[in-house]
């Protein structure tokens, strides 16, 4: 836009409707305005995604989260030869680790969930932890497939 | 603008941002400023708001997509922080519709940068009884010159309904006004 038509704005609004502007304001607020956006990059916060220890204590609420709601058998270990009672156990001693990691991280947990946002941590668990979750459950599923083949082998032969 | 691509890239490259900025400031800053002030009336608020809209469009200019031009992405963010600002003023004021139209005047009035004589004065007065949609519909159109199409982006209205809309306040606002010519002809 050239100078005229900005003349004309200026003059337009004080004949339509009566409205002016202190002297110089355009100047003064060029100046204001590019001394903010100086500021705000001095003072630019430091992104969420670059503060590793929030993320990783973020991934440890979600995971444990996760762990309790969704899928509290995540450590059992390979059994060769699964049966209730080896589950069982398994199982227990999982729920204790997870009673443990919870006792042993409250205090950081509680600490630093006050620096996230709720929409973060939903927006982490949505895009990684349910991912992985859904992953393992079809690799779980598609090794009970392969050891129940197996176990047909076995039986026919 | 003659290459606004290249200006454009320009304000996307980290680089030469400042520089384009400046330029972008130059280019729109009055504009803006006319287009923000009838919105938020006085012109301490306008001059807040216009600070908050360059804030916001020198954050915004890494994530500008140019689905639209960048003549219609900027008086979008400014209508944007225009109604933003009017609407948390509304909620520290607890205001009822009923009087909008009284708060409208009465903000425009206590402005020691408005002085209007009679007829000014009657068309700020037949703004004021718009509805603030419609008004605002008439003012983009009529003072800041902006095609229907971009309008349509900004407003989220069609492109249809603006049209109706902006034709029925001119001649609204025409009748309205010959009864004002008509009355100050009759008193002389």
């Amino acid at each position: 836009m050239n100078a005229k038509k900005n003349i004309d704005i200026d003059n337009t609004h004080k004949n339509d409707l009566g409205l002016s502007v202190p002297e110089n304001y355009f100047s003064t607020s060029k100046n204001e305005i590019l001394k903010k956006i100086a500021l705000e990059k001095k003072t630019k916060v430091i992104p969420l995604h670059q503060n590793k220890f929030i993320w990783f204590v973020a991934a440890g609420i979600s995971l444990l989260v996760a762990l309790t709601v969704f899928k509290p058998s995540v450590f059992t270990t390979t059994d060769k030869n699964p049966s209730i009672v080896s589950d069982t156990v398994n199982n227990l001693k999982n729920l204790e680790l997870v009673y443990d990691l919870f006792s042993e991280n409250q205090q950081d947990i509680t600490i630093a969930s006050l620096f996230m946002n709720d929409a973060e941590i939903s927006n982490y668990i949505a895009n990684n932890i349910i991912e992985e979750i859904i992953i393992d459950e079809q690799i779980d599923y598609f090794m009970l497939e392969t050891m129940l083949i197996e176990k047909e082998k076995v039986d026919f032969n | 603008m003659k290459n606004e691509t290249a200006f454009i890239n320009n304000l996307l490259n980290e680089k030469s941002r400042d520089k384009a900025f400046k330029e972008l400031l130059d280019l729109y800053q009055k504009r803006l400023y006319w287009h923000i002030r009838k919105i938020v009336i006085t012109h301490e608020n306008a001059d807040d708001v216009l600070q908050n809209t360059f804030l916001r469009v020198y954050k915004s200019l890494p994530n500008f997509k140019q689905q639209s031009s960048l003549h219609t992405w900027m008086f979008k963010i400014a209508y944007n922080e225009s109604i933003r600002f009017l609407s948390n003023e509304k909620k520290k004021q607890n205001d009822s519709f009923d009087d909008l139209n009284k708060t409208y005047l009465n903000n425009l009035t206590s402005d020691s940068f408005f002085e209007a004589d009679g007829v000014q004065f009657k068309l700020q007065q037949i703004l004021a009884a718009l509805p603030e949609k419609q008004r605002h519909i008439f003012q983009l159109k009529y003072f800041d010159d902006l095609k229907f199409k971009e309008m349509e982006t900004i407003l989220q209205i069609k492109e249809g309904t603006l049209k109706t809309s902006y034709y029925a306040t001119v001649k609204h606002i025409k009748e309205n006004m010959l009864n004002v010519e008509l009355l100050s002809k009759k008193s002389v």
